[in-house]
């Protein structure tokens, strides 16, 4: 026996699947969630086997909630329209179907969700297929991170600065600091770059909290920023900032 | 180009009478300085002018063969000197073989006539530089009515095509979602189905069809709206609650198409979209001094974070109350608490 669950925030949505998978006697339903929260916590404590996940969501979108997944269930995405999305699930190949679908094409997705898994582990392919859509997205207005079993969504525009730790990055706001696992490279390159600068090696930094710059030693200098953090400015870093700033 | 003294009647009659008028000038000068009596005096005035009043109607195409914007300025001048020597040679033998034959046995006159050379090919030179300046006046005068009138004409093609941009489009995440609703309610709810699909499709008509209307009435814009509005409820059923409070007198004052739109379609994207709790949508217009106001307030989740995209849509708003009332001060947002709010003022247009 499938166990199963809705993830979608239109009720109509979640009927039409309903009906559909009546049509399923090997699959029951554990319960259907009408964002991105409740539907994070039943993936967490439900394990369901099989999830319908709609993109577009309150709270947290469906990409976002996989970011903080760690066993990934079989997903079979939703979605009306997303170009980025569609691109991406096409060079993945994980199921998805576009809204509206048949009855066909949602048994065929079924079908073909059970079967990969059985094969290769899918949560591979979900991987590449978040990596690929965040990839797609230019401009981040927000960041998902964890913080043992709670979930923050920040906006961009809260970061104070970005620090690279190994395979993570520490993330720091006025509230604190979370850890998520994603390369600088990734935020150097979609942060705003108005307002975003890589000043350091291991630093990004909000612009807008800088307070000050101090000389540290001869041509090199500290960056003093709304927190109370001291980062150090590289060389490259230094004019960057100044053409960026324009002082 | 057309001649622009024999464009219009009204154009060759002040022609001839500044010719007159040097005319009498000169027959005046002639007989008060030099004693020659009235007769003589216009006549000799007479044969001079109307011949180079004759020439210099030619003289014109001269002017418009070396465009002094686009020829070399050197062959410009050189046209001219020919063209200026040529005119005086057969002015002054015209006029003087003429002259000979009606005054034959005057001698007094005939004299005058052979000393008058150097003064006459000295206002020969002036008239002809005189003529082709004005020449070419009339020439820079018609290029900057027509740049003028281009202009006007561009800029009004580039507003058209602006605010054809910016009035809003059917947004694809919008219709495939309603279509996905139909699809669903065909199972659950028949009537339902049937009643949903009338009402994207008048949305649809109106979308398409309308958009070359520029302006129409507010009760033909909220038509719209309610469609969108009902058809959006179906999607979010108790998500999604709207109140409109609409003054009588508001009903029928001219809005411009779609204006309303993108705003109601932003307070659902960015209330509705991003919250799981009841989204309550109010609008309010009323009349005020400049035409009317309108008021569209959405609550939103305040722990939702921030999507961008909003403010596109506003911008475009803006951008068209610019184009159309030329205006930038119509538009106001406000984001207090858990209330967003947009208060525009559509003026009268005039």
């Amino acid at each position: 026996m499938i166990r199963a669950i809705i993830i979608e925030d239109e009720q109509p949505a979640r009927d039409l699947i309903k009906h559909y998978l009546t049509a399923h006697s090997n699959i029951t339903l554990l319960g259907e969630f009408a964002d991105g929260f409740s539907g994070l916590k039943a993936i967490q404590e439900l394990k369901p086997d099989l999830v319908f996940l709609d993109v577009q969501m309150p709270k947290l979108t469906g990409f976002e909630l996989l970011e903080l997944i760690d066993e990934t269930p079989r997903i079979i995405f939703t979605t009306a329209y997303d170009q980025f999305a569609i691109r991406a699930f096409e060079l993945n190949a994980v199921d998805y179907l576009l809204k509206p679908y048949s009855q066909d094409r949602f048994n065929q997705a079924i079908l073909k969700a059970l079967e990969r898994t059985q094969k290769e582990p899918l949560s591979q392919n979900i991987t590449k297929l978040t990596e690929h859509v965040l990839e797609k997205q230019n401009i981040l207005d927000r960041v998902v991170v964890k913080t043992g079993s709670k979930i923050k969504v920040i906006p961009v525009d809260q970061i104070i600065y970005v620090e690279s730790q190994d395979d993570y990055v520490m993330i720091y706001i006025v509230e604190g600091k979370y850890l998520k696992q994603q390369t600088m490279k990734y935020f150097e390159q979609h942060l705003d770059p108005g307002k975003f600068l890589r000043i350091h090696r291991s630093y990004i930094v909000n612009i807008d909290t800088i307070k000050q710059l101090e000389l540290y030693e001869k041509n090199s200098y500290l960056a003093i920023l709304s927190n109370g953090a001291k980062l150090k400015v590289s060389d490259s870093g230094y004019k960057a900032l100044k053409s960026l700033m324009k002082f | 180009m057309v001649h622009p003294v024999l464009q219009k009647k009204k154009y060759l009659v002040y022609y001839l009478l500044a010719w007159a008028f040097i005319g009498t000038v000169h027959a005046t000068v002639l007989n008060h300085f030099y004693g020659f009596n009235h007769l003589i005096s216009f006549t000799d005035s007479f044969v001079f002018y109307s011949l180079f009043g004759i020439i210099a109607i030619g003289l014109w195409y001269t002017v418009k063969y070396s465009d002094i914007n686009k020829a070399k300025i050197t062959d410009v001048i050189f046209n001219h000197g020919g063209a200026a020597a040529l005119t005086l040679v057969i002015w002054y033998l015209t006029g003087s073989f003429l002259l000979r034959q009606i005054f034959a046995d005057n001698t007094e006159y005939l004299n005058f006539l052979n000393v008058s050379i150097p003064w006459r090919l000295t206002i020969g030179v002036f008239l002809y530089l005189l003529i082709i300046l004005i020449y070419y006046l009339v020439i820079s005068y018609r290029n900057l009515q027509e740049k003028i009138l281009n202009e006007a004409e561009l800029k009004s093609l580039v507003k058209e095509t602006e605010l054809s941009l910016l009035k809003s489009q059917i947004n694809p995440h919008f219709l495939f979602n309603s279509l996905n609703s139909i699809s669903s309610l065909t199972i659950t709810n028949p009537a339902k189905a049937q009643e949903m699909i009338i009402k994207l499709s008048e949305f649809l008509r109106h979308s398409i069809g309308h958009k070359e209307r520029q302006m129409i009435s507010l009760s033909e814009e909220m038509d719209h709206i309610l469609l969108y509005l009902d058809i959006e409820k179906v999607r979010f059923g108790d998500r999604l609650v709207y109140r409109l409070d609409i003054s009588e007198s508001c009903k029928n004052f001219e809005v411009p198409n779609m204006i309303l739109q993108p705003l109601f379609e932003n307070a659902v994207k960015h209330g509705v979209y991003e919250s799981s709790d009841e989204v309550t949508i109010s609008f309010v217009c009323e009349p005020c001094m400049d035409g009317i106001k309108l008021k569209i307030s959405n609550n939103f989740d305040l722990e939702a974070a921030p999507r961008m995209g909003n403010r596109m849509g506003i911008k475009n708003i803006i951008n068209r109350l610019r184009l159309i009332y030329q205006r930038e001060d119509l538009l106001k947002t406000n984001k207090s608490n858990s209330i967003f709010e947009v208060e525009m003022i559509l003026p009268k247009l005039t």
